[in-house]
Formats: C-alpha cells, sequence, structure tokens
C-alpha cells in the first residue's frame, strides 16, 4: 500500500538549506545504493553549497552520465545546461533528465525522472512534487542517524 | 613597478565579442590566465539557460608586443564558468611570470596588490591596499556554488577582470579581480527603474549622464576569486 507524507520537516532547521521532496523538507537525499544499485543520486548540503552527485540512467537502464558535486564527470551524450540558480541535465535528444533548481539561496527543488537498471521510474516530479516511488532510499541524514529509510 | 610584474601580466583583447580585461602567466610555459567572463560573451535564453560563446579571437598584449592565444580549458566544461577562470596559452616563452601562493596563508588585514589595465590605459595599473575580509560567497554565474573571495579596497574598475592579485610581501599571486557584478547591478536596475517611468523623457545631456553613471556606477568592496579554482583545472 503506499505511503504519502507531506509537510514533513527532516534534519532541517527553520532559516537552513534544505531539499524539497514531496513537500516535506530535508538535508539529504539518497536514491539506491551507491555501489550496489545501477543508478544512485545523492543530493546532500556540504559548505553551505547543494551537492548532487550519482549516476543517472536513461529509459533503457544505460548509465547517461555521473555526476560528482554538481559537475559531470563522465557522460555518454548528455548536456549539461546551467541556469543562474541551478543546472539541468538533458540527453542527447534534448530530453530533460534531471533538473536542481534553487529558490531564495534556501530551497532546492529537484525536477525530472530517475530511472532503474530495468528501466523502470524510482522518481520523478509530478505537479511540481518530487515523487520517489521506489526504494531503496534515504529522506534525512546527520550524522550516523537517519530520518526515513525506504527499502 | 617591477619590470618583473609588467612582463608577467598583459592587457587580454577579444576583438569578436567586444570584451577586454588584464591576465597574468603562471608558470614558464605559455599559460596566461584571466577571468572566464573577459573571453566569453554570456545570454541567457529563453528557457533561462545560460549560454555562452568564447571568443575565437583573443589577442594578449604584454610590454608593447601583441600575441594570440588560445583557449586551454575544456570549453565543455562548466567549471571554468563557475570559478570564473579561463585559462589560455600563447606561443610565446614568458620573460617573467608569477608564482602561486601558499593559500593557506592569507589572513585579513594582508597587503595586497592589485595589477591591471583598466579603462583605456594600455599601461599597467598597479594599486596597493589590504585584504579586507576573505569571504565564500555565491558564484556570480551560478548560485548553487560558493567561492572563496578575498574582498579588497585596491582600486579594481572595468579592464582589471583577470588580473592578479598579489600578496605585496612576496609577490605571489593569490587571487584573480573581478568586479563586483551583482552590487553593480542592483544599482543598474534600481536606477533603470526611475529612469523607464512611464511618461518621462529625459533631455539629451541628461540621459548621457545617466547612461555614464550606469556604467561606472560600483557600490561596495572589490574582490578577487581566490586562485585555487584555477590550479585544481585539469590542464595542471
Amino acid at each position: 500500500m503506499p505511503v504519502f507524507m507531506k509537510g514533513n520537516y527532516i534534519f532541517v532547521q527553520p532559516g537552513r538549506k534544505c531539499f524539497e521532496v514531496s513537500s516535506n523538507l530535508t538535508n539529504y537525499l539518497e536514491l539506491g545504493i551507491q555501489g550496489i544499485t545501477k543508478y544512485h543520486l545523492e543530493a546532500k548540503i556540504e559548505n553551505d553549497e547543494f551537492r548532487i552527485s550519482g549516476a543517472l540512467l536513461d529509459q533503457n537502464g544505460e548509465v547517461l552520465c555521473h555526476l560528482k558535486d554538481n559537475f559531470i564527470e563522465a557522460s555518454k551524450g548528455c548536456n549539461k545546461e546551467m541556469t543562474p540558480y541551478g543546472y539541468r541535465i538533458k540527453d542527447k535528444d534534448g530530453n530533460l533528465v534531471f533538473e536542481i533548481q534553487a529558490e531564495n539561496d534556501l530551497l532546492c527543488h529537484l525536477k525530472g525522472t530517475i530511472y532503474g537498471e530495468l528501466g523502470e521510474v524510482v522518481a520523478q516530479d509530478r505537479k511540481g512534487e518530487f515523487v520517489i516511488l521506489k526504494g531503496p532510499a534515504i529522506i534525512g541524514k546527520s550524522g550516523n542517524a537517519i530520518g526515513i529509510k525506504l527499502d | 613597478m617591477s619590470d618583473r610584474w609588467n612582463l608577467a601580466s598583459g592587457k587580454v583583447i577579444c576583438h569578436d565579442i567586444g570584451k577586454a580585461g588584464s591576465g597574468f602567466f603562471i608558470g614558464n610555459e605559455g599559460i596566461f590566465i584571466t577571468n572566464n567572463h573577459v573571453v566569453t560573451k554570456m545570454s541567457i535564453d529563453e528557457t533561462g539557460a545560460i549560454r555562452l560563446d568564447y571568443s575565437r579571437q583573443i589577442f594578449v598584449q604584454i610590454a608593447g608586443n601583441t600575441y594570440r592565444a588560445l583557449l586551454a580549458i575544456d570549453e565543455n566544461s562548466d567549471r571554468p564558468v563557475v570559478y570564473d577562470y579561463a585559462i589560455l596559452r600563447l606561443n610565446v616563452t614568458p620573460r617573467a611570470f608569477f608564482e602561486v601562493a601558499n593559500l593557506s596563508k592569507i589572513s585579513q588585514g594582508e597587503e595586497v596588490i592589485a595589477i591591471g589595465y583598466p579603462l583605456d590605459f594600455g599601461e599597467p595599473i598597479v594599486s596597493k591596499g589590504v585584504i579586507s575580509a576573505i569571504v565564500s560567497r555565491p558564484s556570480h554565474m551560478n548560485a548553487l556554488h560558493r567561492i572563496r573571495t578575498f574582498l579588497t579596497d585596491t582600486l579594481i574598475t572595468y579592464g582589471n577582470s583577470g588580473g592578479p592579485l598579489i600578496r605585496a610581501s612576496d609577490g605571489k599571486v593569490i587571487g584573480i579581480t573581478t568586479m563586483s557584478h551583482e552590487i553593480r547591478d542592483e544599482a543598474r536596475e534600481r536606477l533603470l527603474r526611475y529612469v523607464n517611468l512611464p511618461g518621462i523623457e529625459f533631455m539629451r545631456p541628461i540621459r548621457d549622464l545617466i547612461e555614464f553613471v550606469l556604467k561606472y556606477l560600483t557600490v561596495g568592496f572589490n574582490y578577487a576569486i581566490s586562485i585555487e579554482y584555477t590550479m585544481d583545472d585539469p590542464i595542471f
């Protein structure tokens, strides 16, 4: 049975930077497990920066690009478009894969579709909300403490 | 000014995009550093994406000689854009160059010197000041990233961009001088709001004066981006 959680503050204090995930505000998001799942996305706040790292796949489960702290490290034909407050990753056909945009320097919105290795949708923005459809995932982290863990 | 500084710095001119700035040699292999915004023309398209066109006609004037410069950075990488640096290669063995300072040993209040070719000067202009503060501030190209920045009271104006900020005590480079764009732009927007009020028409001399002020109005401290981001480029 699907579970919907909205309006929670997960390891976020008022006035501090955070990511918006399905109307929840959090300091950390991890989709997949690095080195275990072929896809992986880690969104964290470090040195007062929003930083995204991981491996993004296309809908056939092939690796499109590797990101390290918002910079593309390796890519197979994907393109990064920078905006003044974020960036978009597009595939070789110009389709949006992933987008990050900061609002007022504090709130960071995620968009796009994260695919798994079988081409399944792991997370996707739907009606303006970034919805996690499949685990494993972690929402919120502080040291060794984890906010929400989805298996 | 030391002859060495004169030979180690130069004026950057990009004829095709109508831009000019300053720059300097690092090492003895013709590697010449300037700001990315000196050698690029930026626009924002209808989707909000930043579009950059690199100059194809970059020339560097050093001590009366003019050299053709080629881009040595990866034009497809956004890293030089975010950290506002460009690395050029000149087909010449520099007669002098700058060394990079140990950046962990820089402190507020240290005396620094800015070297550049501002406005229409063909000669290098040197000004001395102090490091007013060392701050982390958002990149003026992409606010996701923060940049270690030296605020300084040295004279930095149009054309200084890309020049070296050097530590006075040993003459080593600590940063790339860069204008305070966002502060200037805020002042520009505020003035433009008044100028463009409906029903108001200014006489030509007044409009000329407003345009002059819009061009040169700068408020706040000048700043220099730490050289560390340039030195982290894969070319090194």
